[in-house]
């Protein structure tokens, strides 16, 4: 009798703290992976420096704006793409070594895995490009349309890291491993160099040109532009924002049910 | 039972079965080189070896091809000596992982128990590095080629423009072979290791020519080995007439820091 009353009674933990739960805890454990912590954050930082370096003066000169302002919204993306290949192989581990099983068998809302890991995903974003700003600085990136408009730049590199994440997600647990990540590898590098931040659209040949301006990148990169550079905004932000819901609509299920598969599996 | 091992050695067995001898230094390595090939081809490393080089020409082509273009010159003869250079530095990046899957997965141990020379496992590893060079310069130079690149010299200083950068992926790898040899985590060396290639590939004589950096950074820019390695290259690719002595220098001491590594790692091998 004195069992049953100290046990406590059984409840539903809401979706919304069993997410928060599930990013804080995810967010931990990649800051204290090395891989994580140089793909998101100490890669884009020397590409940043190295881009400015070698290429900064021969890109403005092409017109188009100040090359720093382009890099940085490029370079806060690269750390979104290239981080979330990272944490895709520290998903496959967690498949492999049996705790997406285990987390699996916890009575919690089971949609809250996935919205707890898109969750870390922007926030790991979120942290990396403040980081970036910061060493943007020095090199003469400006927050010439003031701080609120500044936070808006970080919250677009949000939203786009949280769209990346659901194909990558989906590709990890459904394509069982590494090879399909690596893979990955190879297209996020082409969306690094063809885009409208790594040089203006107009340099490249014009039969690509309308694959540069609208593949996912360059809107966002753009919207960054506009929300610190200055220049237009609601158009590219509209894009942005269509692309993170498109690919959320197409590669949700996929990834909703690759997850489980994943968690069921053993 | 004395009886039973009395007549053992008379027995028939003893005389069909080898008797057991140490296998050859080049038979052990062919071996090891073939399977070290054949897991290439499994895991993709191949088809990346191939059009790593390609990709990269692409990515700094398409973009920065016309503003080069403006001063005159040809981008594609300009560009083919770096991008073949970094794959050399990928070449020896993979080598780290791979080195370290055999730690982990505790081939040397097994490698160690079996009658080879010592040095066959890492002959092995270091063949698959030249093929795996030889298919990237393929790839490089067909891309180089397509758009523009032509080796102009003699025929010997085309081989020697080959085996230039054969060299600079071999001796790299050496080194990072026996880093990955060592070291357990091996995956997260690689990604640490792509921040000295991206700065040693982008700050270089590779992609733009040395009075486009900041000043303060052109004594490093001039003479890193990249830098030394691309204008060799180029020199050689144009058939005109470079100072060697710098290339020359950087070779040996790649190679030597080369040698001395996998020596302090196959003796770390030992001891554990």
């Amino acid at each position: 009798m004195t069992d049953a009353a100290s046990w406590p009674a059984r409840q539903a933990v809401p979706v919304l703290r069993q997410s928060v739960v599930q990013a804080s805890a995810l967010l931990r454990s990649w800051s204290r992976d090395p891989g994580i912590v140089v793909q998101s954050i100490v890669f884009p930082v020397f590409l940043l420096l190295m881009f400015q370096l070698v290429l900064g003066k021969t890109v403005t000169s092409m017109g188009g704006g100040d090359s720093i302002f382009g890099n940085t919204g490029l370079v806060a993306l690269v750390g979104a793409l290239f981080g979330t290949l990272a944490t895709a192989i520290s998903l496959i581990h967690e498949r492999d070594t049996g705790l997406l099983a285990r987390m699996w068998t916890l009575p919690v809302p089971r949609p809250g895995f996935l919205v707890g890991r898109l969750l870390a995903e922007a926030v790991r974003t979120g942290i990396a490009t403040v980081v970036l700003f910061a060493v943007a600085i020095p090199l003469g990136f400006r927050f010439e349309q003031g701080i609120a408009a500044g936070i808006g730049a970080v919250l677009v590199a949000m939203v786009f890291a949280v769209g990346i994440a659901v194909p990558v997600i989906a590709m990890a647990t459904v394509a069982s491993g590494r090879q399909a990540v690596q893979q990955l590898n190879g297209f996020f590098l082409l969306l690094l160099f063809f885009n409208g931040g790594f040089a203006p659209v107009s340099e490249y040949p014009g039969w690509l040109q309308p694959v540069v301006r609208y593949q996912p990148m360059t809107p966002a990169i753009d919207t960054v532009r506009g929300l610190t550079e200055g220049g237009p905004v609601a158009e590219p932000l509209a894009i942005t924002v269509l692309w993170t819901v498109g690919l959320i609509i197409v590669f949700g299920p996929v990834a909703f049910r690759g997850y489980r598969h994943a968690a069921e599996r053993r | 039972m004395t009886t039973a091992v009395g007549h053992a050695p008379t027995s028939s067995s003893p005389s069909t079965t080898m008797p057991r001898s140490s296998v050859g230094l080049v038979p052990a390595t062919a071996t090891l080189a073939r399977q070290k090939i054949s897991a290439a081809i499994r895991s993709g490393d191949v088809v990346f070896a191939v059009f790593g080089p390609v990709v990269f020409f692409l990515c700094f082509y398409t973009p920065l091809h016309r503003q080069f273009e403006l001063g005159g010159g040809n981008y594609a003869q300009f560009l083919t000596p770096i991008i073949l250079l970094q794959a050399g530095l990928f070449t020896a990046i993979t080598a780290t992982e791979s080195a370290g899957q055999d730690a982990r997965a505790g081939v040397h141990e097994r490698m160690m128990s079996l009658p080879i020379p010592r040095v066959a496992p890492f002959f092995g590893r270091m063949a698959w590095v030249v093929v795996r060079m030889g298919l990237t310069l393929g790839g490089g130079l067909a891309i180089g080629c397509a758009l523009g690149f032509r080796l102009q010299g003699t025929i010997v200083e085309s081989l020697v423009f080959v085996a230039l950068v054969i060299v600079f992926g071999l001796a790299l790898s050496m080194v990072t072979d026996a880093i990955g040899t060592v070291a357990r985590n091996s995956v997260s060396i690689a990604s640490v290791l792509m921040i000295p290639q991206l700065i040693l590939v982008m700050a270089s004589t590779g992609l733009v020519t040395a009075p486009a950096f900041p000043a303060w950074i052109q004594p490093f820019v001039r003479n890193q080995p990249m830098s030394v390695y691309a204008d060799a290259l180029r020199a050689l690719a144009a058939g005109t007439d470079l100072e060697f002595t710098a290339v020359v220098l950087w070779s040996v001491a790649l190679l030597a820091i080369g040698g001395a590594a996998m020596v302090i790692a196959g003796r770390a091998q030992v001891k554990r």
